[in-house]
């Protein structure tokens, strides 16, 4: 079975992205020291959003003095307001083998999601970074803001290539290790990760950012249509297993898978992250639409 | 238990053969069809509980070995054919004899078929053997054949007029050479069986009787009846002879019996009785008449209560003698009470050879019977006979009738000096030409005393004078020289049959249409069937057969229920299949 990534013109397509403009991020609050931009900050200063008022002191901007105030009560008081700064996202799509794996391989998804994220970041001013990971974390493109980076964006995510395993743990470590600001790490991937949901989990103790979790899934990772005596080979470790398929054993395979997502779920939310599960076979843009049909995505 | 396809001992071996196969085959590394998974992470969880067959793994999936030999040990077992034996059945034979004579028409006959085929279907269909024994013998159901077809061949089946023959056929049954099998008859009807053919059929032959109810007396029947040469000496005349039997000390008196000829009654002639039931009838005529006796009353078998036969057809036979060879033979013709000279109209011309004498007679038919110079004809006895109606075999038999095997063939020889030969030649008519110097004395040969006997075979041949038959009945042999060498008949039951020389029995009774002639009776006459509640004829006690071989084991039945337990086996297996249980 040969797979076919998308080419950056089927990527960078024109239709794509026109579906693409109504959707947005939220960020619940963004940290200080951002760049002027649409997310909420914990930072008071020339903001658009009236936050409160403070006595004057010196130094302060006499635009920002509040004249009505000083002529009814004759004190200095200078108007404070909440700033509105950038998110910085950090895209983290997984090219472990897994991802290149059948005829419509889940990469060309993560492709679109990507491309699709970082297009609603970039139309918010938010800034962009493509770090794509397998056995360790590459640095593709380091933050990056303004629309007009988005076909650059595209063209490091069609020339993304197959690496081998997947090792969230030590990509995560490598992303850490890196100085760049607290932002939103949108994680997409199958999560297949041989340690398992507790491997990804000890791997994100040492993340300090807010976390959204793209997972992709196909109709046989819950219903493999396989029957016979088999020897599956992982296509990443290249170890195999032989099997007898019965109808008792698919029974435990979909329990056991069953398992994984359900403690995917649960890592989600204890730490505070968004889960996304989109079906690669599926249409990328209407599953979007759905996921952002209040209006947009709050992370 | 037996294995009738298969030897016990090849489907040992097969079945350890197949137990080394499967084992092999468990071993065997499976061939997987290779397939990439994105991650092995949920079948590795999967799979703890259920692992795959691998190469020379310990049975851990015993049950599954030990359910698929079970099967294949099965279908093998299956295609041996067992067979079930035990006390019952053992390797006998069974011979079931289903009796179809006259006796059978005194018992309940549709329950004594309906408990035969209750029993045939109890037996192995190879060890068994279904025999209708009634005027003749024939296989109603033979080894391997299906039950049901005896029930089809049963249809309308009606015992027939004949005596029993059980006996004969238990005689051929200990004849018959059955390797390491005895034979087990079971007679289905009331028929008796004599003690002494018991005696010298066991043990080869082990005989019970099946399906008979007591016997109920009250019968009377005519026995014996026959005709004879009459105590008058009249040539155009018999005596004849009745007996009826009872089996119930019945005194039949005469009164109790009515005669008839051609149908009408007998008038005016002489009944005797002998007493014990036997009666004479003197001076029948001798004109071919059918003579019936029948008796008056009802009782509890009608078929011997009426007896037939046909009376011999015989006029005088009349000669036209040459008085050339009035000396020689007039003597010895009117000795003879058949004869009549008569030269007018002759049934035969007797004469000197270039003599004109009854020539009128001779263009009218009358047969020549000549006698010719020894210079004149070689062969010392010559026929001549008309080609189109006659056979070699008609020419041999006449040869034999004319009674030339009584003359003393090389004395005369001796006289002549050359061989007496009988030679045959075709011509338009029948005609026997002698040498003339036989009758000379020096050949003594008219002074013989087979001469009388030559010529009143001679001319009773010529003539075509029937010969009597003292009696024809069902089942018995009628005396050899009273039926015709070659005679063809056809009896009740529409079967041909010919003589050939042969005795001649009919099997049945009932008419027996001739070709050209009146139709001749075959009576009953049997005391077994007219007196059978009499102790005398009951015959030897049988005993009950215990057939105890259930029909749902017999040796077909035990193939469907292996195959029907391999196909519940296999259910399990699917059943084990889907639940995981076995891989």
């Amino acid at each position: 079975m040969v797979s076919r990534m998308l080419t950056l013109n089927e990527l960078f397509n024109a239709d794509f992205l026109n579906a693409l403009k109504q959707f947005r991020l939220f960020a619940r609050q963004v940290e200080r020291d951002g760049r002027p931009a649409e997310h909420k900050s914990k930072a008071l200063g020339h903001g658009l959003e009236f936050k409160d008022f403070r006595p004057y002191a010196p130094g302060d901007d006499l635009r920002s003095v509040d004249w009505n105030i000083y002529r009814r009560l004759g004190k200095l008081f200078v108007r404070v307001s909440e700033e509105q700064q950038d998110l910085p996202v950090y895209l983290m799509p997984d090219v472990s083998k897994s991802m290149y794996l059948g005829e419509n391989p889940r990469i060309n998804a993560a492709m679109r999601v990507s491309l699709a994220l970082s297009y609603t970041s970039l139309n918010q001013h938010d800034s962009v970074g493509l770090f794509p990971f397998a056995e360790d974390m590459q640095i593709k493109l380091r933050s990056k803001s303004g629309k007009s980076n988005l076909m650059s964006l595209a063209r490091h995510l069609s020339e993304l290539r197959e690496r081998h395993t997947t090792d969230l743990a030590a990509s995560l470590n490598h992303l850490s290790s890196i100085k760049v600001r607290r932002g939103l790490l949108i994680i997409i991937s199958d999560f297949f990760d041989p340690g398992g949901v507790q491997a990804i989990e000890a791997a994100l103790r040492s993340v300090r950012h807010r976390l959204l979790f793209v997972q992709l899934v196909r109709k046989d990772d819950a219903e493999p249509d396989l029957e016979g005596n088999m020897r599956l080979r992982d296509c990443e470790t290249s170890g195999f297993a032989d099997i007898s398929v019965t109808p008792d054993l698919l029974k435990r395979y979909q329990t056991a898978y069953q398992a994984f997502n359900t403690e995917l779920a649960q890592l989600a939310k204890k730490k505070q992250a968004t889960l996304v599960q989109i079906d690669v076979e599926e249409d990328i843009v209407q599953q979007l639409s759905s996921l952002f049909r209040q209006g947009g995505v709050q992370v | 238990m037996t294995f009738l396809n298969i030897s016990p001992l090849l489907t040992a071996l097969g079945l350890l053969g197949l137990a080394g196969l499967l084992y092999l085959l468990q071993q065997l590394r499976v061939k997987h069809q290779e397939v990439q998974v994105p991650t092995l992470l949920f079948w590795q969880a999967a799979v703890q509980d259920s692992p795959a067959r691998v190469f020379r793994e310990k049975f851990h999936q015993l049950w599954a070995y030990l359910l698929i030999l079970a099967i294949c040990s099965l279908i093998w077992i299956a295609i041996a054919k067992p067979e079930l034996t035990d006390d019952a059945s053992g390797d006998s034979h069974y011979v079931l004899v289903l009796d179809g004579s006259a006796v059978a028409l005194r018992d309940d006959f549709q329950r004594v078929k309906e408990t035969l085929v209750d029993d045939v279907a109890k037996l192995p269909v190879d060890q068994r053997t279904v025999l209708w024994v009634g005027g003749e013998t024939h296989t109603l159901l033979a080894p391997g054949e299906q039950s049901i077809l005896l029930q089809r061949r049963l249809e309308g089946r009606v015992p027939e007029a004949a005596p029993s023959k059980i006996n004969h056929q238990l005689e051929l049954m200990a004849m018959a050479n059955r390797k390491d099998q005895s034979t087990v008859a079971i007679i289905y009807g009331n028929v008796a069986v004599d003690e002494s053919v018991l005696d010298r059929v066991s043990p080869k032959v082990a005989v019970f009787r099946a399906g008979s109810g007591k016997i109920v007396s009250g019968n009377a029947g005519i026995v014996s009846f026959g005709v004879g040469e009459p105590v008058s000496g009249s040539w155009d005349s018999v005596d004849a002879l009745v007996q009826v039997g009872s089996d119930h000390n019945l005194n039949i008196a005469v009164e109790g019996l009515r005669f008839a000829l051609d149908g009408s009654p007998l008038a005016d002639i002489a009944i005797s009785d002998a007493g014990n039931g036997v009666f004479m009838l003197r001076d029948l005529p001798a004109a071919g008449g059918l003579l019936e006796v029948t008796l008056a009353d009802d009782d509890a078998l009608a078929i011997d209560n009426v007896a037939k036969l046909r009376l011999p057809d015989r006029p005088f036979i009349r000669i036209a003698l040459s008085p050339s060879l009035d000396g020689v033979l007039k003597t010895a013709l009117q000795a003879d009470r058949a004869v009549v000279l008569n030269t007018e109209t002759p049934d035969i011309v007797i004469r000197k050879a270039g003599e004109v004498f009854s020539e009128q007679a001779l263009a009218t038919g009358a047969t020549l019977f000549e006698f010719t110079p020894m210079a004149q004809q070689a062969p010392a006895f010559l026929f001549t006979y008309p080609e189109k109606e006659v056979t070699d075999f008609t020419l041999l038999a006449a040869v034999n009738d004319l009674g030339l095997q009584y003359i003393d063939a090389a004395g005369l020889a001796t006289v002549a000096q050359q061989p007496i030969e009988v030679t045959a030649r075709a011509g338009q008519q029948w005609s026997l030409s002698i040498w003339d110097e036989l009758l000379s004395e020096n050949f003594n040969f008219v002074q013989s005393r087979s001469f009388p006997i030559f010529m009143a075979a001679a001319v009773r041949w010529f003539s075509g004078a029937e010969m009597l038959r003292p009696y024809i009945a069902a089942g018995e042999s009628l005396p050899a020289d009273s039926i015709q060498s070659s005679a063809s008949f056809v009896d009740e039951g529409g079967r041909e049959i010919t003589t050939l020389s042969a005795s001649f029995t009919p099997a049945v009774a009932g008419s027996l249409q001739r070709n050209e002639a009146d139709p001749l009776w075959a009576s009953l006459l049997n005391e077994q069937v007219t007196m059978q509640a009499d102790q005398k004829f009951q015959g030897a006690s049988l005993g009950s057969p215990t057939i105890t071989i259930m029909s749902l084991f017999s040796s077909n039945n035990l193939v469907t229920w292996i195959i029907l337990l391999v196909i519940a086996l296999a259910f399990l297996e699917w059943i084990l299949f889907r639940r995981g249980r076995i891989p």
